[in-house]
């Protein structure tokens, strides 16, 4: 328990404001986006630098006080709930693109800042940071958890963008992980293995961040297929077609009724596949539309609409960006699961097939990266009744072994959190003990997000 | 179709503005300069009527040297030419000495549509548009979020008081340009190699032939005053500390 004289301490290391233990405080800080239960932590903090976060760990250190790192909690796998206590490290004061090096393609940032508000940032430069979850999300939390979103299929997730690290690790040492050459054959990957590490191996206080490019021009296309099958029988053909989208996703029937029904549309209610490419000119764009057009049909599209250019791209796209809070609507009262497991591309029709399988007496909603392999089954239903809850665990528990037995992964972007720890020695087998015997080295009293990634 | 687009330079919304400590201005050190956000969208207007009637897009600039940077951006973003009107003269200038300098410089170009923010973030005087509009005897379209051009003439959608106001006048004219109207682009890297070649036309104030009193003087330049600090409730009970807030917000700040 954090006493009196804790906060005393803590106050003395930030400042009287910066150290909170008051009850709506800590209630802010128990849960994420997700289902899980949440868990208070007896003390938040807000740090402003490196060194106050080396103070902060230092002192947790000593007093073997858990510390969790936060960014936005926007989290969909409990990923930041800190399940023992102890002290949660909000990073909302630590929020401010530190330096921007157009010529360069990196930014220097902190790890409070949105990823959206960075991207407006750079926008003026003709930049930007791909990786998009959609949610707010912070760049801290992004690296924690490898963020990804719906241009990954173009651009890879948060790993392929981290250059340089600053990390906090337990004890209060920092060091500095990666250098900002493009390229380096230099030792092992440090910066790699914090990314995606959830905060359980050292709390990272700074990332030099990899830009790319804003593209010149858009072209969208969406389609509508009688079956679940023939859209991804799609998604393969045009990748295997040579051709690179920007996005592919993937719709089911029930997902666009809940659209129709939350935001007054007409859609029809068929599986439906999003696409959109980027280029540098129309001409280009409208033949690569021929052709994507040509595939669809070929592969039995029901029906077609596209166009080029910013504003047909956000026409045709509204509805992807509505997606998770329009199924949120429709059930209120209800929390979700979401599965997030990631085939190989060849498996990518059976996975979706199974899932609906798995689901069909659920309230669910399969929607996905389809270019990515990546599909989300999404879920509604009330924790707080075991019996169901239970239906749907055991459902969530079928879908993941498949995708492993596809030689897929459980989590292709959300984390591993707390939902998907049951899952990672079926995923990973010896290699999870390497994993655990890396936290012991680096963290040897648990101190660091304790209770995620290992049973 | 001749589309001139006026734009600004302006400090960024998110900087942190110091006043001088004579009072004279604010200092301009540590500023990020961006183009006037209103001004962003009629030069979005402006490139849109471009790409669906044809013709070139003008940007007209008055301000110090370093506003080319943002004439730069207007024309990464797609803008064919630019007039930077600089000249230490209109340091000082109010809405007036700019809006006969924009109208000097337009004269002098071959023009059907101007585009303007319907204001500025700085000052926040929005006066510069009709200003302009009266300076070169257009009519003028203020405060726009819609717009449809119809070959010689335009129709418009300006919000009023619970509803809309539908106007439509002839062409040429001055439209000052809301927010809603549409969504600015954003300069590519291509683009914003291509505007490095564009041409820009720097003139200064004994070009254009016009006069640079300004009718209005800043007098001083002042911080806005300080907030008084916030209240914090303190106690465990929740709904004590409610009905303490209510309380407070009946009897203090009298808000309920």
């Amino acid at each position: 328990m954090t006493t009196e004289a804790d906060l005393s301490e803590l106050k003395a290391i930030l400042d009287e404001r910066r150290v909170s233990a008051g009850q709506s405080v800590r209630h802010l800080h128990s849960r994420d986006e997700s289902f899980h239960s949440p868990s208070l932590p007896e003390v938040v903090v807000w740090p402003r630098s490196t060194e106050e976060v080396s103070r902060l760990v230092r002192w947790a250190c000593r007093k073997k006080v858990p510390v969790t790192a936060w960014g936005a909690g926007t989290s969909l796998e409990g990923n930041p709930i800190p399940v023992r206590g102890g002290m949660v490290m909000d990073f909302s004061e630590m929020n401010r693109v530190l330096a921007l090096l157009a010529e360069d393609f990196q930014a220097d940032v902190q790890p409070g800042v949105v990823y959206k508000e960075l991207n407006r940032q750079l926008a003026r430069e003709g930049l930007f940071f791909p990786p998009d979850p959609g949610a707010a999300a912070t760049i801290g939390g992004m690296i924690g958890n490898n963020a990804s979103g719906i241009r990954s299929v173009r651009y890879g997730a948060t790993k392929d963008y981290v250059m340089r690290l600053t990390v906090v690790l337990p004890g209060g040492d920092v060091i500095h992980a990666g250098n900002r050459a493009r390229k380096s054959s230099s030792g092992y990957n440090l910066a790699a293995l914090f990314t995606g590490s959830e905060g359980t191996l050292g709390i990272i206080t700074e990332a030099t961040l990899k830009l790319a490019g804003l593209p010149v021009n858009f072209m969208a296309v969406r389609a509508t297929f009688p079956a679940v099958r023939r859209a991804t029988d799609t998604v393969y053909a045009i990748m295997r077609a040579g051709l690179s989208p920007v996005a592919m996703e993937f719709l089911d029937a029930n997902v666009v009724h809940a659209l129709n029904a939350d935001r007054g549309l007409t859609l029809e209610e068929n599986p439906t596949l999003l696409m959109e490419f980027s280029g540098y000119s129309e001409q280009g764009l409208s033949e690569e539309m021929s052709f994507v057009e040509e595939i669809c049909f070929a592969k039995g599209a029901l029906s077609l609409d596209r166009g080029i250019g910013a504003e047909e791209r956000a026409r045709l796209w509204e509805i992807r960006h509505q997606t998770y809070e329009s199924v949120k609507r429709c059930h209120i009262g209800l929390s979700p699961l979401i599965m997030d497991v990631a085939v190989p591309l060849s498996r990518y029709g059976e996975m979706v097939e199974f899932s609906k399988q798995e689901v069909r007496d659920l309230t669910a909603y399969l929607f996905g990266h389809a270019g990515d392999g990546n599909i989300h089954v999404h879920v509604m239903d009330n924790p707080q009744d075991p019996k169901r809850w239970a239906r749907v665990e055991e459902a969530s528990r079928s879908i993941v072994m498949k995708a492993l037995e596809f030689e897929g992964t459980c989590t292709g972007e959300h984390g591993v959190g707390i939902g998907k720890s049951r899952f990672m020695e079926r995923e990973h087998g010896a290699s999870l003990i390497l994993m655990k015997r890396l936290k012991g080295l680096l963290d040897p009293e648990n101190l660091l997000n304790p209770g995620k990634f290992f049973l | 179709m001749n589309i001139i687009a006026c734009v600004k330079q302006v400090p960024d919304t998110e900087a942190q503005i110091k006043v001088k400590a004579d009072g004279s201005g604010i200092e301009e050190g540590q500023i990020k300069w961006v183009m006037n956000p209103y001004d962003e969208f009629g030069v979005e207007e402006a490139l849109k009527l471009k790409e669906k009637n044809g013709g070139d897009v003008t940007i007209v600039c008055v301000g110090p040297a370093r506003a080319m940077e943002t004439i730069r951006t207007a024309l990464a973003m797609g803008a064919d030419k630019g007039v930077h009107i600089c000249d230490p003269a209109f340091d000082n200038a109010d809405a007036f000495v700019v809006a006969n300098a924009l109208a000097a410089a337009i004269k002098a170009l071959p023009h059907d549509i101007i585009f303007c923010g319907q204001r500025a973030i700085d000052d926040d005087s929005g006066q510069v548009g009709a200003m302009l509009a009266e300076a070169l005897n257009l009519p003028q379209l203020t405060l726009v979020t819609k717009l449809e051009f119809a070959g010689s003439s335009v129709k418009v959608i300006r919000p009023i008081e619970g509803a809309q106001l539908s106007i439509e006048t002839a062409l040429p004219a001055v439209v000052t340009c809301q927010k809603g109207l549409n969504e600015p682009r954003y300069a590519s890297l291509p683009g914003i190699m291509k505007a490095k070649k564009k041409p820009v036309d720097v003139k200064n104030a004994a070009a254009i032939g016009v006069a640079t009193d300004a009718k209005a003087r800043v007098a001083k330049t002042v911080p806005p005053p300080a907030r008084p600090p916030g209240k914090i409730i303190c106690g465990d009970e929740p709904a004590q500390k409610a009905a303490e807030l209510g309380k407070l917000l009946r009897e203090e700040a009298k808000a309920i």
